[in-house]
């Protein structure tokens, strides 16, 4: 009876029987430490996250740490130089550059002026939408129509309306009584027609934001605070900006990055850093440096330098915000 | 403060959701707006804050009328099933805030805030936000918001309905001590009736926008005015079955399709002929007594509730729950016969629902 029990306990143990058995011993110690690494949680985990490691590493980690090493070298390609370390001498001589520190001026004032504009127009517009109004899906979706076009196609399309002559602008600013007006060949007036057409695309981005963090307000807050007597500012201040505050930062973090490091198709359609550098921003001086004049040293430097003032600038943004 | 509805109807689109409602809440009610949902009694409550603005009727607070006050000039606090409380404030802040948009001076509002956290036992969470706290405590806070401002009138949609069951019963009683202290009019909107019993002074009872019944507890419990208020108040619910009263040699006379049951004589003012019989649970009782005209049953399903018994009866097609005393051992199957106390029987005109 003891016997039969036993010899059944050893065919139910399905382990042990792999063991006792000589032919299937390497084996099946094997698989079982191999499926127990598999089972471990951490290894799962890390296997899960590998491919995402690989291909950062590969399009992310490398180029920076590659674009690091070459900030400290001169390789002029244009004239077959090869590439030699020189320190921090680049970097020492963006800085003494006016051009550089124009450039730099310039997407500094681009990124002030042009994302609170768009955090204001946007804001603006979702709180008008989010009202009851009729048609309100028809306005949604002609509010989100910059956004879907490729911003080379704004910068063209932008071109025609300030075109001094053929452009739809002038005629309509004729009608106030005013001239015809050189909008993106006068320097002191064509950075502000630039700010207008990158309002004009990324405002809906920060609109389609906020009105989705509007729309999960509990309305029972409004109520409750209508009963307590509230005014509409007063809504607005202590109901509204704080319930979507955590995707308003979000949303302002986004764009002042974008703002700052990705401008180009917009001002390089629309002016391409003219007149006379009036316009010229980071990311399109990068471009000139780094691959029309072929000096890849002072383009790794200059893309250095806009990474470490980005980081800054969203340290300083979060740091406002979290008040 | 008393609150006065005189006919007052609000319509959405075509739907009518609050029907002619006549409704007078006396000074120190606690009167609980009942019924299921979509009967209009949240829509009734909104009415009284001036979240909502009715199409026809005047509504008073006091005697006041309010129809055209908006919602800051009522002197109502509400109390919302979400709690509405401000999730980024403190529970201080929270508590607070009616009196800072009133502009009341800091040093009176501190004062007060504290004096309502330590009643509703709250004082060592005032620096935590309302995400860091129980189901429990977020309901107190958002009560305390509401009592802070000492309204004439507190709103309360069905604030215990996010809670778990337990903790339900446990803040009906603290509601209810809350009244009897502050004795401030409360209209309390809920779709439980047990909570309606337990709490209430009164009971408004609503179905499909129109007022069914308001009494005490005890009223619509022991006089429920129709059918639908007498199936809907109670547990187990009341047992109703349709029938004809019929007259025979002056005694009165109730015919169903199951049996026939004899009516004490002061029913006989009702004109109707078809009736609707309603005998709650508890009121059916075994008929020890031979040639009665009790009606015969068979125990179709037994179930123990502790101190008493749920028992269900068939006759012929008709069921019949019994309420009995758990002393007793029945089987399935056992024939039996039955009686109706006296006193306790409900004739309502028309249908049962």
């Amino acid at each position: 009876m003891s016997e039969a029990g036993s010899r059944r306990s050893k065919v139910k143990n399905y382990g042990e029987k792999i063991i006792n058995s000589d032919k299937f011993i390497v084996i099946g110690i094997n698989l079982r430490g191999f499926h127990q690494f598999l089972r471990s949680k951490k290894t799962l985990g890390l296997l899960f996250v590998l491919p995402a490691v690989v291909v950062l590493f590969l399009v992310f980690i490398y180029p920076l740490i590659y674009n690091v090493d070459l900030s400290f070298n001169q390789w002029r390609l244009a004239i077959g130089e090869e590439k030699h370390y020189v320190g921090l001498s680049n970097y020492s001589y963006n800085f003494s550059d006016p051009l550089f520190q124009k450039v730099l001026k310039n997407t500094l004032i681009f990124t002030a002026v042009s994302v609170p504009l768009e955090v204001v127009i946007g804001l603006g517009l979702a709180l008008l939408i989010s009202r009851k109004i009729r048609g309100r899906s028809i306005f949604l979706a002609i509010l989100c129509l910059p956004m879907m076009v490729a911003p080379v196609i704004v910068g063209l399309t932008w071109r025609w309306l300030y075109a001094w002559d053929y452009g739809l602008l002038n005629p309509l600013i004729g009608v106030f009584g005013m001239g015809p007006t050189n909008w993106l060949a006068d320097p002191s007036i064509a950075m502000f027609s630039v700010i207008v057409a990158d309002v004009w695309a990324m405002a809906p981005f920060v609109f389609l934001f906020c009105y989705a963090g509007l729309r999960m307000v509990p309305q029972e807050r409004y109520e409750s605070a209508e009963i307590d007597g509230v005014s509409s500012w007063q809504k607005f201040r202590y109901i509204t900006l704080p319930s979507i505050k955590g995707i308003l930062v979000i949303a302002i973090l986004i764009r002042a990055m974008d703002a700052f490091t990705k401008i180009f198709d917009v001002v390089y359609t629309l002016t391409g850093g003219g007149p006379a550098y009036a316009t010229e921003v980071l990311p399109v001086y990068t471009y000139r440096v780094g691959l029309i004049f072929f000096r890849l040293g002072r383009g790794a430097s200059i893309a250095m330098i806009t990474l470490l003032v980005t980081i800054v600038m969203i340290l300083i943004i979060r740091k406002i915000m979290k008040r | 403060m008393k609150v006065t509805l005189e006919q007052v109807t609000k319509k959405f689109g075509k739907t009518i959701a609050v029907d002619n409602m006549n409704l007078e809440i006396r000074e120190r009610d606690f009167l609980v707006l009942l019924g299921p949902s979509g009967c209009g009694k949240t829509t009734t409550l909104r009415l009284i804050a001036g979240l909502e603005t009715s199409d026809s009727g005047n509504i008073y607070i006091g005697d006041t009328l309010v129809n055209d006050l908006p919602p800051k000039d009522r002197n109502i606090a509400m109390v919302f099933q979400s709690y509405a409380l401000y999730p980024y404030m403190s529970v201080y802040d929270n508590i607070a805030f009616p009196l800072k948009i009133r502009k009341v001076p800091r040093e009176e509002i501190r004062k007060r805030v504290r004096n309502i956290a330590e009643l509703l036992k709250i004082e060592e969470l005032l620096s935590r936000k309302p995400g860091q706290l129980s189901g429990g405590q977020r309901q107190r806070v958002a009560l305390g918001r509401a009592m802070v401002r000492e309204p004439d009138v507190f709103l309360m949609d069905e604030p215990l309905s996010n809670l778990d069951a337990k903790l339900r019963i446990h803040m009906r009683g603290e509601l209810k001590k809350m009244h009897q202290r502050l004795r401030t009019t409360t209209i309390y909107v809920t779709h439980d009736q047990a909570e309606a019993m337990s709490m209430a002074t009164r009971i408004a009872i609503m179905d499909r926008g129109v007022l069914q019944q308001v009494g005490s507890p005890k009223e619509v419990y022991d006089h429920p005015a129709n059918a639908f208020v007498g199936g809907f108040i109670g547990s187990p619910p009341m047992n109703m079955w349709e029938g004809d009263l019929v007259e025979k040699n002056g005694k009165l006379k109730i015919d169903t399709s199951f049996f026939s049951y004899p009516l004490p004589p002061d029913l006989k003012e009702i004109a109707a002929s078809k009736v609707t019989l309603g005998v709650r649970p508890e009121d059916v009782t075994i008929d020890k007594e031979k040639g009665s005209n009790a009606i015969k049953v068979r125990i179709d399903v037994i179930e123990p509730m502790g101190r008493e018994l749920l028992v269900t009866l068939v006759s012929g097609d008709a069921t019949i729950k019994m309420i009995t005393p758990s002393d007793r051992t029945f089987r399935i199957g056992d024939k039996l016969k039955i009686k109706f106390k006296e006193g306790k029987l409900h004739i309502f005109e028309g249908k049962p629902l």
